[in-house]
């Protein structure tokens, strides 16, 4: 195995603040399965949207703070200067790095989605599609917000930068995106509103994954009429294979930038 | 002598009986001419082959047939034509009538027809009734042809009839499943219907009852316009999700009861628009995207006793206001927040049904795009603690407790235990094994 990978997946799993997160994330999920789950089946209802909304509000925080502070603690320490005059190269250290935090993450959603399912089973909920599907695309979210957290972690100083800057990352995502699109669709023609859509899609992981659940449930008539003609291309095989580009581009380009800045600090 | 006589007269009698009435004809090729050489009552056994259509029957006869038995229409318009009372066909299958017109069966001005295991495929119409009385369909299957439902005919079509029973058919790929134009008398029961335009359609029916049908994956499940005095009881309406879609939709009609019927993730369950003296009760409204939608005047109705439970928007009321209760027992809301502190069973504030997100989206059509996304459904739920907005109604006995057990499945669900554990261990064995990893390395 990489060494890299391995350093960086041991030292993230022995961290207690993952383990309570874990804890923490099984909890809520199992809990708000349990209470709201029965009515939990193969398209998307308010239950399937609160176990979603849990994991788009929870996911991207923990992925952000968990991967930028550690990084940034690395650095802070100058652990991560010895690292670099390691005999590896830059692309395998950044890869590494980044399936070790991986690695360690997708443990926890597993925790979590695990003992929600488990939870499910023994409330007596039956199972449906959306749980594995909420499951996969949850470990994407935490996959591209990972490859973000590096790239934070790295371009900040000390570990309270970091904090700083992934919080307000995570806020600008998950709390304001969605109000500063609605503004702007309120100022554009009414022509722009699909193109705008479909631009806020691309530019935001959080909703890049939101409106692919939804469209991988084929619910997409949830939508409204007016995105008619987009939702069915969303829910074709076209419109699948664009999402899965579109999420693959999100971990690529901040691994480059992680990969170029390791480079330089070599 | 005497008995003689009477042994020769009942010698006769029994042979004229035979030849006039119940003889069993076992018909190998040439359906027509069998049927145009049979007498009525006689009953044909139609033995396995291809048939060429189209198929008259004017004469009460039964046609039994074999496995494999297959009239086909080649494309005429229709396959199989009955003008006669008292026919009874069962086990047939029927095929290819004409591209835009036609039907697989035409009964026409009849009565007593009966229609059973029979199979119809690749038709215009399924089964066309005009003017018949005392039919009967029973178990049939029906497949239309796949292509968009605006060129497909209604799986089965009933104009201006009394006394029809259409039960325990199966309906698919057609533009209406069932047409009840000017029909009387109708019966409906246990019968599934999906991938249709409307799953059952009222035009200007009267008197008659649908239960425990299914109805699934259609445009709308039941589509009842300008009809009266029908019962809707017990039926499971399914997965009408296209954005048009309703799970019924009533129309300018009055006398409706629609009791005990589950109305399962549509994107608007039941809409009123100009329903009058209708009875909606003990109905449960599950996932849907809009359960209810009131529209135009909706007088007299008494809406009891329903469960509202996980639908994204619990009610749309555009015209006059609805009364959520009858003065003593009102609605069970998944979304009620208050207690019941004198134990009656039901909650002691008033329940107001309202979301900021209905009164956003009509304002603003296109707020729909962020249906219960993270942030919105986190500003409705605040909202709900710090405003009174404006309501969609109010229901002022809400009810407090929901019987969960009718839609409980009693099946455990291996599936979800075993997703559940390999998650849950293998989750629990990568973070062990993790940590150990660090032990032996600081070792």
């Amino acid at each position: 195995m990489n060494t890299a990978i391995k350093y960086q997946w041991m030292m993230m799993i022995r961290s207690k603040w993952l383990i309570t997160f874990a804890v923490l994330f099984a909890v809520l999920s199992s809990t708000v399965i349990a209470s709201s789950g029965h009515e939990a089946a193969g398209v998307f209802t308010r239950s399937t949207a609160a176990l979603l909304n849990l994991s788009l509000l929870l996911v991207p925080l923990v992925a952000l703070l968990a991967g930028s502070l550690f990084i940034a603690g690395e650095k802070e320490d100058g652990r991560l200067s010895l690292i670099l005059t390691y005999p590896i190269s830059t692309r395998s250290l950044t890869f590494g790095l980044y399936v070790g935090s991986c690695i360690s993450l997708w443990t926890v959603v597993a925790l979590g989605y695990g003992s929600a399912s488990v939870a499910l089973f023994v409330t007596g909920g039956t199972w449906s599609t959306f749980l594995f599907l909420s499951f996969v695309l949850t470990i994407v979210l935490t996959s591209i917000f990972l490859a973000i957290a590096l790239f934070v972690g790295l371009v900040s100083s000390n570990r309270l930068q970091a904090l700083g800057v992934s919080l307000f990352i995570w806020a600008f995502f998950v709390l304001f995106y969605e109000f500063i699109v609605l503004f702007l669709l309120s100022i554009v023609p009414k022509q722009w509103t699909i193109f705008l859509f479909v631009l806020s899609i691309i530019l935001n992981p959080v909703e890049l994954v939101r409106v692919w659940t939804v469209a991988a449930l084929k619910s997409s008539a949830l939508f409204g009429p007016q995105l008619y003609e987009w939702s069915k291309w969303a829910e074709s095989v076209n419109g699948q294979f664009t999402f899965i580009m579109i999420a693959c581009v999100w971990v690529i380009v901040p691994l480059f930038l992680v990969n170029m800045w390791l480079k330089r600090g070599k | 002598m005497r008995n003689l006589f009477f042994l020769l007269t009942s010698i006769v009698t029994l042979l004229f009986a035979k030849t006039v009435y119940g003889e069993k004809i076992e018909v190998h090729k040439q359906l027509q001419q069998a049927i145009d050489e049979a007498h009525a009552g006689d009953v044909l056994i139609v033995k396995k082959g291809i048939y060429k259509g189209p198929i008259i029957i004017h004469k009460p006869i039964h046609l039994v047939a074999e496995h494999g038995a297959v009239v086909d229409g080649e494309g005429c318009e229709y396959v199989v034509t009955i003008r006669a009372p008292r026919v009874h066909i069962e086990g047939l299958t029927v095929r290819n009538s004409a591209h835009g017109k036609g039907a697989g069966v035409l009964i026409q001005k009849s009565s007593h027809v009966t229609l059973k295991h029979v199979r119809i495929e690749h038709v215009h119409y399924g089964v066309y009734v005009e003017k018949g009385t005392n039919i009967n369909l029973l178990n049939n299957v029906i497949r239309g042809r796949d292509i968009h439902f605006a060129q497909r005919g209604n799986g089965i079509h009933l104009l201006k009839t009394n006394g029809v029973v259409v039960r325990e058919n199966h309906i698919s790929r057609v533009q209406d499943g069932i047409y009840l134009d000017w029909a009387k008398h109708t019966m409906i029961e246990k019968n599934e219907v999906t991938n249709a335009r409307y799953a059952i359609h009222f035009m200007y029916a009267e008197d008659g009852m649908a239960k425990e049908n299914m109805l699934t994956e259609n445009i709308n499940g039941m589509m009842m316009m300008m009809s009266k005095q029908f019962t809707i009881g017990h039926n499971t309406i399914a997965k009408q999700l296209d954005y048009r879609g309703y799970g019924a939709l009533i129309y300018d009609s009055e006398h409706v009861v629609m009791h005990n019927n589950t109305f399962l993730y549509n994107s608007t369950a039941l809409s009123l628009q100009n329903a009058r003296h209708c009875h909606i009760k003990d109905n449960e409204f599950i996932g849907n995207y809009r359960a209810l939608h009131s529209l135009y005047e909706n007088p007299g109705i008494i809406f009891v006793k329903n469960k509202f439970l996980g639908n994204m928007e619990d009610a749309l009321i555009q015209g006059a206001p609805i009364a959520f209760d009858d003065g003593r027992k009102g609605n069970y809301w998944d979304n009620y927040r208050f207690y019941d502190f004198n134990d009656d069973g039901i909650g002691d504030t008033p329940h107001r049904i309202r979301s900021m997100y209905s009164r956003l989206l009509r304002k603003w059509p296109s707020v729909q795009f962020y249906f219960q996304s993270p942030a919105l459904s986190l500003l409705d739920t605040t909202e709900s603690f710090f405003t009174q907005a404006q309501a969609q109604g109010e229901d002022r006995f809400p009810l407090m407790e929901v019987d969960h057990n009718k839609n409980k499945t009693t099946e455990r669900s291996w599936k979800l235990l075993l997703f559940g554990s390999i998650l849950f261990v293998s989750s629990l064995l990568m973070i062990g094994y993790g940590r150990r990893m660090t032990y032996e390395k600081n070792r």
